[in-house]
């Protein structure tokens, strides 16, 4: 009887070509547009060399000249001879990020993020600042050889790990918000147990077959389909979309295994837990699992930071936001204790999803039907 | 006779309607028991009560001398229900269908393949096997839901207003097949408020008005229980209003109404009634003709006892 | 009003719902609009949020602290534990620790994202302060001279000007009104498919075309009904908008916005009119609803702010009405006597007619073939 049921509901959830088509289609549509609007996002931040315009009286000063020479040696900038009137054009034409008026005056063009802007400031400033320091030693000890007192040398080490690309962590909600929609399929697979709900459902629960078994039954075969779909789109993500997202295979798969199931038993806890009517339940589906995406980062990876900050508890039974935390600390450390935490929590939720369901199955009868 | 199905004292409140008013119902093995009544008489809130999926207020409801719970498992091994709602899946076909809802009732799959066959070919959907849901007619679609209910051949069968819908052809497809389940042995319940057909294969009658039962009996029973016997109608172009009052002052006569160029007679009991209206006709030189005899119908109950036609 | 009334009546019962819906994504709107940022007329440099803490005791370590406070915000929310963390999702910039080793060897450990611009600043900072330290000690100036000098020096600044006079701006509100394309589309997308679900079932089209009421007056009234329930939404937000908000909406730019929004507001109804006419299917609609709201929004930019985000892929989102939206909001918030923006406006009208006239090809199509 169980393999009858799984086979059978199996049968009735691959058929649903319309349910299949767009829990696939509405991840890879996005993931393309995510990988599109993402494409740039983590240009804002990179340090590349700052084309800089100067006009030819500023380099007859000699210093300042070798000053330029030297920061240009070490492709900080790239200096760009020019003149007022030329470097208006050149600003229009975003050829170059600022230009030196003078040493103590430079003029830059609107940018939203500053960040270049900044590190021009940052490297001019060095010129003047290196000649008071300069003029304060030469004030006390007029013979120092300047050249030895004024080799630079850095005094920092770079501890620096091999850090994960911002954008992946996009793709980490986006699969996660993928593995909870399975929501829609323990929806619709409680629809046929829920006697107020269909025909098809008061002929089960009529039926001598027990409602938890049957049920169960039919939560794997809908768990299988989840699992499947799931597979797909992080192949679409990582092979197609070439997006990192690591390759400890065990890791990933444990994930998406633990996370469909949360998915699944969340949409068939909704189904069973309240007597509303089915737009109700499935409103309450879409919405939760906006909110729960909202706050694993998806529109902003901003907001799981701050959830992390001020009430990490939420967070820890925010389904989206335990798959999408698990995909980072795969990334970052290797499928630690961080990893299995983040496993153990989806176990949680889903077996309370699980007990739930069941509960509120058992020797069900309604008011009406 | 043994009772398989005994409700009694049975309330079913919806806040302040009373859906089911007191019932008491006994369904004996073996026969088909018509539950009768207008729409909103409670047929389906009584079924669904019986079946365990509805809660009820008070009283009792015992199949095959135990009691009805969500967890009698062993009793609803017994039982087959076809609802009023088409029950079936859109994306199985008519076979896959009939199969599924035959498994959660028989696990041998050889045995069940023979009764989704024979369930198949008792509604004749032979030649739809492969078919969805989708691509049936209304009354295809009826017979799929009925093959659903009693593939696995239950004991107890309870047909809520099959027919509902449904061409004539279908109709009678259906209620030969009803007719020989029990044959085969199923007690059976037939809700509907087309008192034909629960006249024409129910065994005994209960009739439902407002949750309360108003009569009980077999079809013969109910119909002598009642005042009005046989109806007389016949076709006159022309009656005046004083042969009209010598009609009706027959004693036998309940009522007689003329309109329209035809003639109604309500009969008591009683012999010679057309007899003598035939004489009362004759004396008068009152030419008729068409005349029509008709024995009291379920409805006719209904009508004495509530005032109002089935179809009200 | 049949028609109308009985649209209110369904819109009731699913009350709960929608105002379930209405409360989730206020959540999403007011986070977004709490986090934007404000831009002064004069140039300012940023300053690079970091974590930093300090191991050592020497002197030399204290004045790498009042340094570093000059040119970076040190983060009071970021623990030990949680520095990686913030560090990947760019909260902060750098991890800047001096070691108790740091009296011996004068070496400060920083973790930045490689190759990032602010971690290039903030290395900047800490190198130029210690090399002077040590050009000074080089010349026999004593520590604490050293300091002082190197402190001294370092307060040293060029003058940036913006090659043209900026305006003071909150991107704030812009932020908040380029998010409610989110939250308008899914809502309104939802709301208007979950009625006319009702009203498309087979056998409630059915009786409303055999209706004595005039076909035109039915769509009249339906798509007026349509316009009042989204216009309600829209209001809603306006209203919360409003109170939070108050000196805000007094603002010309912000009476720009509001109606920026009313009128995206209605193109979307009539997306969503469009949308439920081709979409059959509860699942199906859903499918459709998150990738065109959730899609259109960020390649529009209404969470990566549009400067950000590749001219191609720009290019390419113009296919959305969210675009022009977004790009009037962000032009408001500059100049609002721009003439793009009645430009875009006019494009916005035109998605809107154009919406109307498919849906009403389809839908006569489907009356003729059924």
């Amino acid at each position: 009887m169980f393999r009858s049921v799984y086979k059978n509901t199996f049968k009735i959830l691959i058929r649903d070509k319309i349910t299949l088509f767009w829990t696939i289609m509405f991840v890879v549509l996005l993931a393309i547009m995510f990988k599109m609007t993402f494409s740039t996002l983590d240009e804002i931040d990179k340090f590349e060399t700052l084309p800089i315009a100067a006009s030819k009286e500023v380099l007859q000063d000699e210093y300042f000249k070798l000053y330029l020479e030297t920061i240009e040696k070490e492709k900080y900038i790239k200096l760009i001879m020019s003149d007022d009137n030329n470097a208006n054009e050149l600003f229009e034409k975003k050829k170059i990020a600022a230009y030196i008026k003078d040493e103590e005056n430079i003029v830059v063009g609107k940018s939203t993020s500053r960040i270049k802007e900044t590190i021009v400031k940052s490297l001019m400033d060095g010129y003047i600042q290196n000649k008071s320091l300069v003029m304060n030693i030469l004030i006390e000890n007029p013979n120092v050889n300047l050249d030895e007192i004024l080799k630079f040398n850095t005094f920092i080490k770079d501890e620096s790990q091999k850090s994960i690309n911002i954008v992946s962590t996009y793709f980490y909600t986006l699969i996660g918000m993928q593995a909870i929609y399975s929501y829609l399929w323990g929806l619709k697979v409680m629809y046929m147990y829920e006697a107020n709900l269909s025909t098809q459902g008061k002929r089960n629960t009529i039926s001598p077959i027990n409602k938890k078994k049957s049920i169960l039954a039919s939560i794997i075969a809908v768990w299988t389909i989840s699992i499947i779909t799931s597979l797909f789109c992080l192949g679409f993500i990582s092979f197609i979309l070439s997006v990192d997202i690591g390759n400890k295979l065990f890791g990933i798969l444990l994930i998406i295994l633990l996370g469909t199931f949360t998915g699944v038993s969340f949409g068939s806890f909704i189904a069973v837990s309240n007597k509303q009517n089915i737009e109700f339940k499935n409103g309450i589906g879409v919405g939760i699992t906006m909110m729960w995406s909202f706050f694993a980062g998806m529109m902003s990876s901003y907001i799981k930071i701050l959830i992390e900050r001020y009430i990490p508890v939420f967070n820890k039974f925010n389904p989206v936001a335990l798959i999408t935390d698990g995909l980072y600390s795969l990334a970052i450390n290797n499928a630690g204790i961080r990893f299995y935490e983040n496993m153990i929590y989806l176990i949680i939720i889903s077996v309370i999803f699980v007990f739930g369901t069941m509960f509120f199955v058992r020797g069900k009868k309604y008011e009406s039907l | 006779m043994e009772n398989l199905i005994e409700v009694r004292g049975l309330v079913k409140k919806y806040k302040e309607l009373i859906a089911i008013n007191n019932v008491d119902l006994d369904v004996k093995k073996g026969k088909i028991l018509g539950l009768l009544g207008p729409n909103g008489s409670g047929k389906t809130t009584l079924i669904n009560c019986i079946l365990s999926l509805l809660d009820f207020n008070k009283g009792s409801i015992k199949i095959c001398g135990e009691e009805m719970t969500p967890e009698s498992y062993h009793i609803k091994e017994k039982i087959g229900v076809v609802f009023q709602d088409v029950g079936v899946f859109e994306e199985l076909t008519v076979y896959e269908n009939i199969d599924y809802f035959c498994s959660l009732y028989i696990n041998d799959k050889e045995k069940r393949k023979k009764y989704v066959n024979g369930a198949i070919d008792l509604v004749g959907l032979n030649d739809f096997k492969k078919f969805v849901p989708k691509k049936l007619s209304g009354g295809l679609l009826r017979r799929l839901n009925i093959a659903c209910g009693i593939a696995h051949k239950p004991e107890i069968i309870i047909l809520d207003e099959p027919t509902v819908a449904v061409d004539p052809q279908s109709r009678n497809n259906i209620l030969e097949g009803i007719k020989k389940l029990n044959k085969e042995g199923a007690t059976i319940i037939y809700t509907s408020h087309y008192m034909e057909e629960i006249d024409l294969i129910c065994d005994d009658i209960v009739i439902l008005d407002k949750g309360k039962v108003i009569a009980k009996g077999t079809s013969e029973e109910l119909k002598n229980s009642i005042e009005v016997n046989e109806k007389i109608k016949f076709d006159t172009k022309k009656l005046s209003q004083a042969v009209l009052k010598e009609i009706k002052e027959d004693k036998n006569v309940i009522e007689a109404l003329y309109k329209d160029g035809s003639c109604e007679v309500i009969y008591k009991k009683g012999n010679n009634n057309l007899l003598n209206l035939i004489k009362t006709l004759n004396k008068h030189n009152i030419e008729y003709e068409a005349i029509h005899l008709s024995m009291p119908t379920l409805n006719d109950v209904f009508l004495e006892l509530t005032g109002k036609d089935l179809r009200d | 009003m049949k028609v109308f009334k009985n649209y209110i009546k369904i819109v009731n019962k699913h009350k709960i719902v929608i105002g379930l819906y209405f409360f989730i994504f206020f959540i999403v709107v007011l986070g977004a609009a709490q986090m934007a940022k404000k831009e002064g007329e004069q140039f300012e440099a940023i300053k690079p949020t970091i974590y930093f803490k300090n191991e050592s005791n020497s002197r030399k370590a204290s004045k790498i602290e009042e340094v570093l406070k000059e040119h970076t915000i040190f983060s009071k929310e970021v623990t030990d534990k949680t520095t990686e963390d913030e560090l990947n999702y760019q909260t902060i910039s750098a991890i800047v620790v001096i070691p108790k080793e740091f009296d011996n060897n004068n070496i400060v450990n920083i973790k930045i994202t490689p190759k990032s611009g602010t971690g290039f600043i903030i290395s900047q900072v800490i190198d130029n302060f210690l090399n002077k330290v040590n050009a000074y000690e080089k010349a026999n100036f004593d520590e604490e001279k050293a300091l002082e000098l190197a402190t001294q020096d370092i307060k040293k600044e060029v003058k940036i000007e913006y090659l043209k006079k900026q305006k003071k701006t909150d991107y704030g509100i812009q932020s908040y009104f380029n998010m409610l394309n989110y939250t308008i589309m899914s809502q309104v997308i939802l709301v208007v498919t979950m009625i006319m679900a009702s009203f498309y079932k087979k056998q409630i089209a059915a009786r409303n075309n055999v209706s004595p009421l005039p076909k035109s007056r039915f769509i009249i009234e339906l798509v007026f009904s349509h316009l009042v329930v989204s216009i309600l939404i829209w209001a809603s937000y306006i209203i919360v908008f409003a109170c939070m908000w108050p000196e805000a909406i007094k603002l010309k730019a912000t009476h720009m916005m509001v109606f920026n929004s009313f009128l995206f507001t209605v193109v979307i109804t009539s997306l969503a009119l469009f949308l439920s006419s081709v979409v059959k299917g509860e699942n199906a609609i859903l499918g459709v609803m998150n990738t065109i709201s959730l899609g259109s929004s960020f390649l529009s930019g209404a969470f990566v702010p549009q400067e950000f985000i590749n001219k191609t892929v720009l290019n390419i989102s113009k296919i959305f009405p969210s675009y022009y939206y977004i790009r009037n909001n962000n032009l408001i918030a500059i100049n609002y006597n721009n003439t793009e923006i009645f430009k875009n406006t006019v494009i916005m009208i035109s998605f809107m007619l154009g919406f109307i006239v498919l849906t009403i090809i389809i839908t006569s199509k489907k009356r003729k073939t059924n």
